[in-house]
């Protein structure tokens, strides 16, 4: 999977959005505010495929979490990214 | 035609218009004899543009009761805007840009060239001052001691009303704009709201400017209840009711900077109202934060 041409990610006064910038994202009018781990995911594979394992593998690296635990969670944020249109 | 330029200035930015065939009331409290300051685009009116081979890469849709705006570019990499005042009907004017949006060409068709011209020349302050800190908003703004105060919300919210609430409750209080002031972003941080010659279907077309007190989001409601936002939140706000028409990528970074900027300068809230005077007691002793008059 990937994260469509058009979608940024954003820091916002010691937050991070999530917004459509461009003719390719033109009609999206929505915002999405991401937590820490969800804006570090979203840097370290913006513009590349990657797949479930690859996310759950950054996570791991990066915060004491087990596999599982991990695994659990990037499959929540992808359903996320996923029912907002992010990811082709 | 005898050959004229005219020099306007809007939000402290200036821009040219040239060889144009009538005077434009709201335009007329903006012009100055010169440019003394920061020039950000110049636009010629003429007879005809060539014809050019250039591709359709955006049209606005086609909604009952708002205009559609079609943009092209060429393979220079220059710009072409055509804009119908509504569906259906003929195209009201032409313009080629190019593609820093500095310098400008329109056509006038003939059948509105006002409403033409002032598309034209929203289009190219939206764009060329975005790298400025500089927003045109959809907004109802009044000034009341010394500060402004938008009032933000969709077509039909009641924001022309609410202002008109504030008018009438509060003496000292002034219509700024009615429909899209300028909001800028200074370099030391501060916010401030310009009047502009566009303010939708009031003549409010002021060249003055205020600090901005609030920004309040309006939203229609069987009872009034004011909520102070968090940053999150006005940043949404703000992109709901900056100016809808940005395609252009390179600009966004400039955009972000300025609402980034407004968010951590200016509070927001957002009120849940009547068209009544409570409503505005309500919302100028919050955002205010001073007794109301009795």
């Amino acid at each position: 999977m990937k994260i469509k041409e058009g979608f940024t990610l954003r820091p916002l006064c010691g937050e991070h959005i999530v917004v459509g910038e461009g003719l390719s994202q033109v009609n999206f009018n929505k915002m999405l505010s991401m937590n820490d781990s969800a804006a570090y995911l979203w840097e370290n594979v913006q513009g590349k495929e990657f797949t479930l394992d690859d996310l759950v593998t950054l996570l791991a690296d990066r915060y004491e979490v087990s596999a599982d635990q991990a695994m659990d969670d990037v499959k929540q944020m992808i359903a996320i990214w996923q029912e907002h249109g992010i990811l082709e | 035609m005898e050959s004229s330029l005219r020099t306007y200035r809007v939000a402290d930015f200036f821009f040219t218009v040239e060889d144009l065939p009538f005077a434009p009331d709201n335009l007329q409290p903006f012009l100055v004899p010169d440019c003394d300051g920061e020039k950000i685009f110049s636009l010629r009116i003429v007879k005809e543009l060539p014809q050019c081979d250039c591709d359709l890469i955006y049209r606005t849709s086609e909604e009952p009761g708002f205009p559609v705006i079609s943009l092209f570019q060429l393979t220079s990499g220059d710009y072409f805007f055509e804009v119908q005042p509504l569906p259906g009907k003929p195209v009201a004017g032409r313009m080629a840009v190019d593609k820093d949006f500095k310098t400008a060409k329109m056509v006038l068709c003939g059948t509105s060239d006002r409403y033409a011209l002032n598309s034209c020349l929203m289009l190219l302050f939206t764009f060329s001052s975005a790298s400025k800190g500089a927003l045109e908003m959809h907004s109802s703004v009044v000034t009341y001691d010394g500060r402004g105060f938008m009032f933000l919300g969709k077509s039909g919210t009641g924001k022309s009303t609410h202002s008109q609430l504030w008018m009438r409750n509060f003496p000292g209080t002034e219509l700024l704009n009615d429909d899209n002031p300028i909001v800028r972003l200074l370099p030391d941080g501060t916010v401030r709201v310009y009047g502009s010659p566009w303010s939708g279907k009031t003549p409010c077309y002021k060249q003055k400017n205020a600090p901005v007190g609030a920004i309040v989001s309006l939203k229609q409601a069987p009872y009034n209840k004011i909520t102070k936002l968090a940053v999150i939140n006005g940043y949404a706000c703000l992109m709901e009711s900056a100016s809808s028409f940005r395609p252009f990528k390179h600009l966004a970074d400039g955009w972000h900077r300025t609402m980034e900027g407004i968010c951590a300068a200016v509070p927001f809230y957002r009120l849940e109202c009547l068209p009544d005077d409570d409503a505005a007691l309500l919302c100028n002793k919050t955002v205010n934060g001073k007794q109301n008059p009795a």
